[in-house]
């Protein structure tokens, strides 16, 4: 039999599949690549001694995959001895800049870039979408009087699980030579992403305030310690979504999302961190 | 007729007073708050957390202290700021529980909102759905509180430069914080930073550190500083600050001097929020200041609105707040004010404590030409040496002649409460002799006014011994 016609397709994501996803996940055998322009831009910017050092550390904050890399890396106790470095801002004030510039480097080298033909306008609006996120966090963070860098973090990192899913059913597809479509493959990365993200962010050691936006960001009933972190994630996560895709949020659903009012957030504040929108807007378009 | 008696703006320390007295008395009252809570800056950002994180870092320090080295505690050098301040969330978590509980038993309405007059007699309320609500009543206290002031040429950003508002939210200790400012908060947080291991720095325009204060007091208060790797920075005027983009912030003084840290925090002053509610429409005045103007029994220009706390200005402690509070409601409801406010204490918060009533010695000496000041070093205190509390130092204030005691001031452990002992004394008219003639608990920093004590009496007997002399 012709080897094309072995490939099948299928409507939905097959129990099969998602097994062998969540068996991978649970051994560490998934990915989180880079886009291939950041990954060219690390390269350039961070062998070069001469660039501006400023220029490194805006890179990491652009860039969910590589701060969840760069993150992971500065938290395990080879740099960060017996406390945890819970932000980017954090390790490059510890580290110093040269430090993060080689750690840069070497993810750089080592995690490769994805590998999503036909999902390539999907990935971009997935990144896009946590770097709009993690400045909607910091702001509503700096409105409210909670830690922005945090914020920050949890913003970015909020959806990490949904690109590793992405790069992991699409190369089980491949591999199982199955087809399935691509609509069905985004509903499978929608419904998993908040718990596979949660598992990956504790294998990988990020801070437990990322990981609780990450696993309840839907759900927001995560434990009392991060139930704040939990709520701006899930706001900035709304507030991101109205910006670069209203017709999937409409502003009169944003104004009664269920966190504004436990982070009191009264209407007038609202109405000036939407007005934000068209810069975040810009500033994460800029990216892509 | 009016919809309520009371209305009272803001439920920190003076608006929970206010409403808590007139709901006593008997008034119809309703409580306005913008958090859920009652409570305010006090609770969320200022006295109650920042005490909490103090008594942390007091017991990490005291604890080596106290084991004599046996038994080291390390201070982890990137210790996370959110494991301090664990204790703190149940501490204000519980406090909330107490003043809620406190404000239904005393059947005051609590209303989540922000509030703002549309005319003299009556408030309308913004609640956090975007409805408004409208309510009248016989008398108002308008009890807003504070917020941090932000000079220009300091851009708070809430994440490298922050205000009182926002310090506490840091997750991580800094290596290095930069205080603008030398009043209280300034110097309380940068006590606390400093005896976490934060390198601080202090840079305020001023020759001295709490300026209001007695400077042999305050000294206390730089030794402990100095001795934890802080400095003081006096007669230095900022110029601007910024954060590099990557890991510090500049702050350039006048004269060229760049200071870098990894953090600042700003405690230049706080300001009123007036402007939001709505004084205009109440024909309610403001002085030059931006704070609510009012007469000495905290009557605004309008007759049946009174102000109490940070929104009429110094000195704007919880404790005064609390007093004042209440004594609006009085006037309000034509109840006697009774003579607490007539002395009230400072507490300030530093590391030692510095705790301060009455009339101070320079006051004394305008006043009545002559003073005399007994002192009592914590050394000298059997419960200073086994408290591992021996930088400390009470000043017992007393007039010349007659021995009537006039001020009590105390810098070192349980300064802030030593001194109410004092605040008696001056109440009650007593002279210093009655700390020679009564007995207090031994060991006690109580005994530190009998120290005191028979040091006027040294100085007496010495005078009285040197005037025949003079006089042949």
């Amino acid at each position: 039999m012709a080897e094309a016609a072995r490939v099948m397709e299928t409507a939905t994501v097959p129990k099969a599949i998602l097994d062998e996803l969540a068996w991978r996940v649970a051994q560490g055998k998934v990915d989180l690549p880079l886009l291939p322009g950041v990954a060219m831009e690390v390269t350039n910017v961070a062998a070069q001694e001469s660039t501006d050092s400023r220029a490194i550390a805006e890179l990491l904050r652009k860039d969910q995959a590589m701060a969840a890399h760069v993150l992971r890396v500065v938290s395990s106790p080879v740099y960060s001895g017996r406390t945890q470095i819970v932000s980017l801002q954090q390790a490059v004030a510890r580290l110093g800049v040269q430090k993060i510039r080689e750690i840069s480097l070497a993810i750089a080298f080592r995690v490769g870039v994805f590998k999503l033909k036909g999902f390539e306008k999907e990935i971009t609006a997935l990144f896009q979408h946590s770097v709009g996120a993690a400045m909607f966090a910091q702001e509503i963070a700096r409105s409210t009087r909670r830690n922005v860098e945090d914020a920050f973090m949890c913003g970015l990192l909020h959806d990490v699980g949904r690109p590793v899913i992405l790069q992991a059913l699409v190369q089980i597809l491949a591999e199982q030579k199955l087809h399935v479509s691509p609509s069905a493959v985004i509903a499978a990365t929608s419904e998993l992403h908040a718990d596979v993200g949660g598992t990956l962010a504790e294998a990988w050691g990020l801070p437990e305030a990322v990981e609780m936006s990450i696993r309840h960001h839907h759900s927001l009933t995560p434990p009392d310690a991060h139930v704040n972190s939990v709520r701006i994630t899930a706001l900035a996560d709304a507030m991101a979504h109205f910006t670069f895709e209203p017709e999937s949020t409409p502003e009169a659903e944003l104004r009664k999302h269920p966190a504004l009012a436990p982070l009191e957030l009264y209407p007038e504040m609202l109405d000036k961190l939407l007005a934000k929108g068209e810069s975040i807007r810009q500033a994460a378009g800029a990216l892509s | 007729m009016s919809d309520y008696d009371l209305i009272v703006i803001g439920g920190g320390p003076a608006g929970q007073k206010a409403a808590v007295q007139g709901a006593k008395a008997g008034a119809r009252v309703l409580l306005i708050e913008r958090a859920k809570t009652a409570g305010g800056a006090c609770v969320r950002y200022g006295t109650i957390p920042s005490k909490t994180l103090r008594e942390t870092a007091l017991s990490l320090g005291k604890f080596r202290k106290l084991t004599a080295h046996v038994m080291d505690v390390e201070m982890p050098s990137h210790l996370q700021l959110s494991s301090l301040m664990e204790r703190k969330e149940e501490v204000v978590a519980a406090h909330e529980r107490y003043m809620q509980a406190q404000l239904e038993r005393n059947g005051i309405e609590l209303r989540q909102g922000v509030a703002r007059f549309t005319s003299p007699s009556s408030v309308e309320i913004a609640l956090l759905d975007g409805s408004h609500q409208s309510y009248s009543s016989r008398f108002f206290v308008i009890a807003a509180g504070s917020s941090p002031r932000t000079p220009d040429n300091v851009p708070v950003d809430h994440e490298h430069i922050l205000d009182s508002d926002s310090l506490l939210s840091l997750s991580y200790l800094p290596e290095s914080l930069v205080v603008l400012g030398a009043g209280v908060i300034a110097c309380e947080y940068a006590s606390i930073f400093a005896a976490l291991g934060v390198k601080v720095t202090i840079v305020d325009k001023g020759a001295r550190p709490l300026a209001f204060m007695d400077q042999e007091l305050v000294e206390y208060f730089l030794k402990e500083l100095r001795g934890a790797g802080g400095e003081f920075l006096g007669d230095r005027s900022l110029e601007s600050v910024a954060f590099d983009g990557l890991s510090s912030v500049e702050t350039r003084l006048a004269g060229g001097q760049i200071l870098r840290s990894e953090k600042l925090f700003c405690a230049l002053g706080r300001v009123a929020p007036v402007a939001g509610l709505g004084l205009d429409a109440a024909g309610v005045k403001v002085t030059a200041r931006g704070l609510v103007e009012v007469d000495k029994n905290l009557r605004t220009s309008v007759a049946h609105i009174y102000a109490a706390g940070d929104v009429i200005g110094p000195p704007a402690l919880a404790s005064t707040s609390m007093e004042q509070g209440r004594r609006a409601a009085c006037h309000a409801l034509g109840l006697d004010l009774g003579r607490q406010g007539e002395l009230a204490p400072i507490g300030i918060y530093t590391i030692p404590e510095l705790g301060s009533v009455g009339m101070t010695e320079p006051q004394v000496r305008e006043r009545y030409g002559d003073v005399l000041v007994g002192r009592a070093k914590f050394e000298e205190v059997a419960r200073g040496q086994i408290s591992a509390a021996e930088n400390g130092l009470l000043k017992l204030v007393v007039h010349a002649e007659t021995g009537v005691v006039l001020g009590a001031h105390a810098a070192g452990e349980s300064a802030t409460e030593l001194v109410h002992l004092g605040q008696m004394a001056v109440i009650s008219g007593l002279t210093y002799e009655t700390f020679i003639d009564t007995v207090f608990n031994f060991p006690t920093f109580a005994e530190a006014y009998r120290v005191a004590a028979f040091d006027l009496l040294k100085q007496q007997r010495a005078r009285a011994s040197a005037k025949p002399a003079a006089a042949e």
